[in-house]
């Protein structure tokens, strides 16, 4: 399921990545620390936070979600085995759904919420005005800074950032 | 539902000592889900924890006071043991129990004020 939003470009999603890692005080370069970010949620965006739950209380194809909370915040959802994966197997894949939740939380805090109700399959919007797309491109600026990366192999990229294969092809297509 | 005090606390000291609530989970011998219920008031926090908190992170006597104040703020459950009460205190307890989620905070405050001044009367 997918949202129309405000559009925004990949050199602005670029920079947005730069400014949620100074947001949380971390350097420009190198991986980005998710798992450890999670418990400061709620010192950067007022009101949210995160929570682990069982993997029966998601749908299948679910791995974690973000949804408005009472606190005027946003609570993101992760399930177990998807924190596991990221935790006790460092896998990329996994850090990646939860650092794509931590997106929208930063993305519906600048105003990039769905314009209208209505929701639509995905990959059906034009990408640069998706909630989706825009929280997926900014998942991999964050995890792979660009400047950094450039003349990296797909492997290297995978080494170094923690990523997964699927996430450092894309980088290499950008 | 937002962090209780003592989700609150834990997440402090998981910064400080640099950890994750994996790593909690594993000191306190607990899958992570039960945790993070326990951190927003889902679950109450098992008594076994307090120690196993202490030790682990060290923590000082005015620190091991304010973990205690932090989960006596977050429990979800209170256990009223009435095996020697009277007829006429089991129906008070049921009463209030009853009335219990009808109580908004700023008539629970104006009770502790009355309950406190009767304390302090009968002191």
């Amino acid at each position: 399921m997918d949202f129309r939003t405000r559009p925004l470009t990949r050199i602005q999603v670029r920079n947005l990545s730069c400014i949620l890692r100074t947001l949380f005080d971390i350097s420009l370069t190198g991986p980005f620390p998710i798992l450890q970010l999670l418990d400061r949620i709620s010192e950067v965006f007022p009101g949210s936070r995160y929570e682990i739950v069982d993997d029966s209380q998601m749908p299948a194809s679910t791995m974690a979600n973000c949804k408005a909370n009472e606190d005027g915040g946003y609570t993101i959802a992760i399930k177990d085995s998807v924190y596991d994966g990221a935790y006790r197997c460092g896998s990329g894949a996994c850090l990646g759904f939860i650092c794509h939740e931590l997106c929208h939380v930063f993305l519906f805090f600048l105003g990039f919420t769905p314009i209208f109700e209505r929701s639509f399959e995905n990959n059906i919007l034009p990408a640069y005005c998706s909630v989706e797309w825009q929280a997926k491109a900014l998942c991999g600026e964050l995890m792979i800074p660009y400047e950094e990366s450039k003349g990296l192999t797909s492997k290297e990229i995978q080494r170094k950032y923690g990523v997964s294969k699927g996430f450092a092809k894309t980088r290499l297509r950008l | 539902m937002s962090y209780t005090s003592f989700g609150e606390f834990v997440r402090i000291l998981r910064i400080k000592h640099h950890e994750v609530m994996g790593d909690m989970a594993k000191v306190l011998d607990v899958k992570t889900p039960f945790l993070s219920a326990v951190e927003t008031g889902k679950k109450n926090v098992p008594t076994d924890w307090i120690d196993k908190l202490v030790e682990h992170y060290s923590l000082s006597e005015f620190e091991k006071r304010k973990l205690e104040n932090a989960i006596e703020e977050s429990r979800t459950q209170y256990k009223i043991m009435a095996q020697n009460a009277s007829v006429n205190q089991r129906r008070v307890a049921m009463q209030f129990a009853r009335s219990f989620d009808d109580i908004d905070d700023e008539t629970a405050l104006k009770i502790m004020e009355l309950l406190k001044k009767k304390g302090d009367i009968n002191d």
